[in-house]
């Protein structure tokens, strides 16, 4: 009789236990998806905002009391090769992406930012974009050396870059190249690093592209 | 029963399995420094680049060195002693080396440094700056404990201490006096604590990679923009420096966040004791909070009518920003007047303050106003947003009658229009929309946007000309762009914003004292409005011109500044004199010219008379007096006085009245070893600075790209079938 009412006691608490446990998952799971649905549907509406931009409307934004804005349009789409022809992956691994004036913490949950630069696409200079690794920028796993991204400015013009170099770096000890380091236009995506990691790094995952002529030499590039 | 059972025990099985792989999860997702995964070689052909640095030292620098500052400022009237302490305390496991760029207020007369460990105290002494550095690193090869105090700018310093050993503490205890000014009514005491990443020409990098040095002849100097042969600091990226030193082998950080640094490190304590000398209405911050009350004693001044003690609370206070007091006079009771005197070694010495005559400041003249904004990096984040701010107001502060034009400048300079256009609405309303697209990015090539300023003549006959230039003046070539406001500024006169925590105070006051105009600082948002509308309405002609200190013949006095400047309503006029001999009574006439309410000027004299105090307390006067001649002989440099002529002034100088000059420095030698002298390795440690608040970080670091949805998700999911498991355990 002790036995089970000591039985009962321990199972109520366990329950309660469990009911608590379930609770805390369930916002923490809820606020990942949060942070996943905001990013998709941020894209969504950036594509209205972008479409007035085309149009000539300055500073166009996504919804009324948005302090961001799109400043460029980036493609990218895996250049198949042989083998990969037909699979799938050649049609999940086509990305269009807003990109927003600015990349503070706020603005990159909604998109890839520029940073701190007013360097346009096509601009001589480097064009630094970050954008979050678990949301818009975990593509950039899979962009290799050679690969073309392409850039939509706000006079609709696109832009060809090819990518001539990724590395790694430390943030805590490294910093950006200048934008004026260069002279010709140059284009750097960022992103952390690594990406099959869940938690947060200091490690940044750095792609560097360079801008070429639309060209034909045995590939084709489809806008 | 016993299904019941083995079910039950089978659940207990799988809940434990699920609960140890979320702890797996969960620990592997708490290691920070991730492996690299050696897959990814393939694909990076420079991956011999990432984490150089962070293993170049053991410990990597930022964490090194800990640095604590106490810093005591006693203000009497308008004289300021303070008393700053930097603690320096070596984290690692090896001796040490540590180098610390850091600031002092631009007026600073450095006078006095110690070094303390433990019980011991080493006074240090002034020497030569060659000979000073020759000091201490012969000491520091002989396993003795040294300090070196260096003038690397007219505000900005560096501390050396050398042999801290694995664990130990060292302090080095600098003392300086200062002069504070009444200047539109308000007191103001400002202590940087950490340096804004200054720009260096790109034609003067050239030139350095050229020779391999910074050194060069008069003429060149002129020509290339260089002007000093100060320590380097290392290039953040092309042409910003950090306040590190690589190019003494000092592994330099850049400027870093309060993360990086050890924990509470680059953390200061401050305390005031503020005797006015007159009524106040209260002291005030607008960066810090401020704690403290009113004491009723003459203890610490020596001067009746109490004081205040101020603190910024329990806590240490970061160092990354300017630290502002200020402090207003009382209704009524605002001095025109004060007057400082001392007899030291047989010299008189005398500080004057004035306020002069208030009058209407109407100009007949319409203006045209030429608008200089600084975009270039260091402005990035709150900086830049404030200094557009800057702008509006100011445009929104035109008349119809007036013509304006804006020019931004970072690598380039570009101009909103290429001649000024009337201020019309219309054309008004351009300038704020060009102002809204304005953001910070690249270089501070300022002389560019000077040019652009200041040559574009036209009719100042019936304009009167005017800049006002906007900027942190974060800059490393301030003589030679001194050099030129003064060569080209013509009619014009040239106002200077000062925009950020942590702006270069010296370039900002100095570029508008050689452009005849006045210097405004922004400390907070709240003052853009006020001190803005205030600016503008000193836009007229200065009130006095042609300002002289006139003496009775026979007395051979030694004025400084030795050119004073014009002034503007609110203005002070300050100067520190010196009479041979302990005279008793001082009988003077400050004169000039003064605009007269729009009639036209008239001339204008104050006789002041009045005894010498002698009552033998040391207010360090002659220091004063000294610092201000060292910074006259600069000038003079600038005007074109040989740099040969003006430097030795300044060496018997700052060699006689004990200041740390470009010149002279502060050596403590601790004459007993505190090493073998066979056992000396050291390792070299620069200790960061901070980055100043609200400027952003991006120009120097990479952004924070990982939002933790995933983490979210895993845990969320883990936890969600742990739970599961758990309540459902005795229902299965």
């Amino acid at each position: 009789m002790r036995r089970k009412s000591k039985n009962r006691k321990s199972k109520k608490t366990m329950r309660w236990l469990a009911m608590g446990i379930m609770t805390l998952a369930a916002l923490s799971f809820s606020n990942g998806l949060y942070i996943q649905a905001k990013a998709e549907v941020a894209q969504w509406l950036l594509q209205d905002a972008w479409v007035r931009t085309l149009a000539g409307e300055a500073q166009a934004k996504p919804w009324s009391w948005a302090d961001i804005w799109p400043v460029a349009s980036l493609h990218y789409r895996k250049q198949p090769t042989s083998t990969e022809l037909f699979s799938e992956e050649l049609f999940s691994d086509d990305h269009d992406l807003l990109v927003l004036n600015e990349a503070s913490g706020q603005g990159l949950a909604f998109g890839p930012g520029r940073l701190a630069s007013n360097i346009q696409p096509g601009e001589p200079g480097w064009l630094i974009i970050g954008g979050h690794r678990d949301t818009h920028f975990g593509f950039l796993e899979r962009v290799t050396q050679g690969d073309t991204i392409a850039l939509q400015s706000t006079d609709s013009r696109w832009h060809l870059y090819e990518v001539d170099h990724i590395q790694v770096v430390d943030s805590t000890n490294e910093m950006l190249p200048a934008p004026d380091e260069i002279s010709e236009p140059g284009l750097i995506l960022v992103t952390c690093y690594p990406f099959d990691v869940v938690s947060n790094g200091s490690l940044r995952y750095v792609v560097m592209a360079k801008k070429v002529q639309p060209h034909d030499n045995g590939r084709v590039i489809t806008l | 029963m016993n299904w019941v059972n083995k079910i039950s025990t089978r659940f207990w099985e799988n809940s434990l399995l699920v609960f140890g792989l979320w702890l797996i999860v969960a620990a592997q997702s708490m290691a920070v420094p991730q492996e690299i995964n050696p897959a990814l070689d393939s694909v990076r052909p420079h991956d011999a680049t990432m984490g150089e640095l962070f293993y170049k030292t053991k410990q990597g620098y930022t964490a090194g060195t800990f640095l604590h500052g106490e810093v005591d400022i006693v203000v009497t009237g308008l004289l300021v002693k303070a008393h700053v302490r930097q603690v320096f305390e070596n984290l690692t496991a090896d001796w040490q080396e540590a180098t610390y760029v850091f600031p002092l207020p631009d007026n600073a007369a450095v006078h006095a440094m110690r070094v303390k460990t433990g019980d011991r105290i080493i006074e240090g002494e002034i020497q030569e700056k060659a000979a000073a550095r020759k000091t201490y690193n012969q000491a520091k090869s002989q396993g003795k404990r040294a300090a070196l105090v260096e003038q690397q700018r007219p505000n900005m310093f560096t501390t050396d201490v050398s042999h801290i050993a694995p664990g130990d503490k060292v302090e080095v205890e600098i003392e300086y006096l200062q002069q504070l000014a009444l200047k539109d009514g308000i007191v103001q005491v400002r202590f940087p604590t950490t340096i804004t990443p200054r720009y260096t020409p790109q034609i003067t990098l050239q030139k350095q990679s050229e020779t391999g040095t910074t050194e060069l002849s008069g003429e060149e100097a002129t020509n290339t923009l260089l002007d000093e042969t100060y320590r380097q600091p290392p290039m953040v990226a092309n042409g910003w420096q950090s306040a590190g030193l690589e190019s003494l082998g000092v592994a330099g950080p850049p400027v870093v966040l309060p993360a990086d640094v050890a924990r509470d490190s680059h953390r200061m304590q401050v305390k005031m004791s503020i005797a006015p000398g007159f009524m106040v209405d209260g002291i005030h911050s607008l960066t810090h909070s401020l704690h403290g009350n009113f004491v009723d004693s003459s203890d610490v001044h020596g001067v009746s009518g109490g004081h205040y003690e101020v603190n910024l609370g329990m806590n240490d206070t970061l160092m990354n920003r300017d630290l502002v007091v200020e402090w207003s006079p009382a209704r009524q009771s605002e001095p025109q007047l004060a007057l400082y005197t001392e007899q030291v070694r047989g010299n008189t010495y005398g500080l004057v303050f004035m306020t002069p005559p208030t009058a209407e400041n109407v100009s007949t003249l319409a203006r045209e106003l030429i608008f200089v904004i600084d975009t270039s990096g260091s402005m990035g984040g709150r900086p830049m947003a404030h200094a557009i701010q800057v702008l509006h107001k100011a445009l929104s502060g035109l008349s119809t009658q007036d013509r304006f034009n804006v020019i931004r400048f970072s690598s380039d300079a570009s101009a909103f229009a290429p001649n000024p256009l009337p201020a019309t609405a219309a054309n008004v309303q351009a300038a704020h929309a060009y102002a809204d697209n304005l953001s910070a990015n690249g270089g501070t090539e300022m002389s560019g946007a000077l040019t652009l300023a200041l040559d574009r003549g036209s009719d100042s006959q019936t304009f009167l000309r005017q800049i006002v230039f906007i900027t942190d003046g974060s800059v490393s070539n301030e003589q030679a762009l001194f050099s030129q406001i003064e060569q080209s500024l013509g009619q014009a006169s040239l106002f200077t914003v000062g925009i950020g925590t942590a702006p270069n105070s010296y370039f900002m006051r100095k570029a508008a004292e050689f452009g005849r105009g006045t210097f405004t600082q922004i400390d907070h948002e709240s003052q853009i409005e006020s001190l803005i509308s205030q600016m503008l309405a000193k836009l007229g002609a200065p009130l006095l011109r042609d300002i002289q200190v006139v003496w009775p013949a026979g007395i051979k006095a030694d004025v400084y500044p030795g050119r004073l400047p014009d002034l503007y309503a609110g203005d002070p006029l300050v100067f520190t004199f010196r009479v041979p001999g302990e005279v008793n009574n001082v009988d003077l006439t400050v004169q000039g010219t003064r605009a007269d309410n729009g009639r036209g000027q008239a001339a204008w004299q104050k006789p002041l008379q009045f005894s010498v105090d002698q009552n033998g307390v040391k207010k360090g006067l002659d220091k004063l007096w000294a610092r201000s001649r060292i910074a006259y002989l600069k000038d003079e440099h600038v005007r074109g006085v040989a740099k040969d002529v003006a430097s030795k002034e300044i060496l018997s100088t700052a060699l006689t009245y004990g200041l740390v000059s470009d010149v002279t420095s502060l050596v403590a030698v601790d004459h007993t070893p505190v090493r073998e002298t066979n056992d000396n390795d050291l390792t070299k440690t620069q200790v960061a600075s901070l980055l100043p608040d609200g400027m952003a970080n991006n120009m120097l670091r990479y952004p924070k790209t990982n939002n933790g949805s995933f983490l979210q998700l895993l845990m969320g999911a883990l936890g969600l079938l742990f739970g599961y498991c758990l309540f459902w355990r005795k229902h299965a």
